[in-house]
């Protein structure tokens, strides 16, 4: 890669001969700022109150389940449906917060539903894995704990990829700051020191 | 002001940074970049509200985007992309093809040891009077002056810009400098 050239006088005389309207700017400003966040629309706005509804109904029937449930019923299965109204519960924390502020968060928010969807998931197949034992027919069993096998290697597989992605991104971004705090030293040795007044 | 190395490494880190979400780091790119990509995008959109809207439509793009940046030092380079294809799409909407044909006198320059010596030392001195003159110029030696001008890109960084080889980049380069000198030196004359 050759040189860049260093910034020069032109470049900012260039930079500032390009007119604009003061005006046009501060609305593309405006719409720039609100790029990061999605206003809810009326539509936005029932579908988070029906999925915050839907939660609350969800956390009701769950803990209304949980308690019917016989004495002999396995513990397991018993934590499953904790696990559902934990689930049910994040969505209901969720919908409320983004109703209360009126956006979605669009970096923020997207991920926070993927990752409590992925981590109910990666939790519920534990469980039928490990209930597959107490299953009556045995070729049953065997087929739980095959399928949650399959989703849990899958899932082991994309969790250490991204976490070994973010340890690169970081040892990346500190070595970037040492280098770049470097730079500035570099840039700082080179100028001229003013002569010492006698 | 920072240097070119600190500008560079500066670059890279808020590359980084905005793939990992930091909503700080995505505003301190766009206060970096956005006069220069205004600039640039104004050689291609005559209407000045629709360049502050295919500038916007750029850090959509970049921002929806920004998970496939694999290598941050790129990161000039691929804002660079995204709004040039945003504007091309913009100047063929707007009923503009011919423009976007490649020059007939475009024939590369003979391979020298160097660059073309008008490129290496040579400024205009009056930025007001290039931006005028760079009106009577076709697109594409718009373009690359403006790229040139602006000295955010490497030539090799410019030539994947434009996706031509270094080769005609530094031709091009070489026939719009000749051209605008002649505006340039019609408009004296007038």
């Amino acid at each position: 890669m050759s040189e860049r050239q260093p910034a020069s006088n032109f470049r900012e005389q260039f930079l500032s001969a390009e007119s604009f309207d003061p005006a046009l700017r501060q609305k593309y400003q405006l719409e720039v700022q609100a790029m990061f966040e999605l206003k809810l629309s009326r539509t936005h706005r029932i579908v988070y109150i029906l999925t915050g509804l839907f939660a609350i109904a969800c956390i009701v029937a769950f803990a209304w389940i949980s308690i019917q449930l016989p004495r002999h019923f396995p513990p397991l299965a018993r934590a499953a449906f904790g696990v559902g109204i934990l689930f049910a519960l994040g969505w209901a924390i969720l919908s409320y917060r983004i109703l209360r502020r009126g956006s979605v968060k669009l970096r923020k928010d997207p991920k926070a539903m993927a990752a409590m969807v992925w981590v109910f998931i990666v939790i519920m197949v534990t469980i039928d894995m490990l209930l597959a034992d107490q299953v009556g027919d045995k070729i049953r069993g065997v087929q739980m704990v095959v399928n949650g096998l399959v989703f849990l290697v899958g899932a082991a597989a994309y969790m250490t990829g991204t976490a070994v992605q973010q340890a690169q991104m970081q040892t990346q971004e500190k070595l970037l700051e040492i280098e770049y705090r470097l730079a500035e030293l570099t840039q700082q040795m080179k100028q001229p020191t003013p002569p010492r007044p006698q | 002001m920072l240097g070119s190395d600190s500008r560079v490494i500066y670059d890279q880190l808020l590359a980084i940074r905005c793939r990992r979400g930091d909503r700080q780091a995505w505003q301190e790119l766009i206060a970096r970049f956005e006069m220069p990509l205004f600039c640039y995008l104004r050689r291609f959109v005559r209407n000045e509200a629709d360049t502050w809207d295919v500038l916007q439509q750029t850090w959509l793009g970049a921002y929806r985007g920004i998970g496939s940046l694999h290598d941050p030092s790129t990161i000039a380079v691929w804002l660079h992309r995204i709004a040039r294809n945003l504007a091309i799409s913009h100047y063929r909407a707007s009923g503009n093809h011919r423009e976007l044909e490649p020059l007939p006198d475009e024939t590369l320059l003979p391979e020298t040891a160097d660059d073309p010596p008008d490129m290496q030392a040579e400024m205009f001195d009056n930025a007001r009077s290039v931006h005028r003159a760079m009106d009577h110029l076709s697109l594409p030696h718009r373009e690359v002056l403006t790229l040139h001008f602006l000295q955010e890109l490497s030539l090799e960084e410019m030539a994947s810009v434009l996706d031509v080889s270094v080769g005609t980049l530094k031709s091009r380069l070489h026939y719009a400098r000749r051209a605008l000198r002649e505006v340039l030196e019609k408009e004296e004359v007038a």
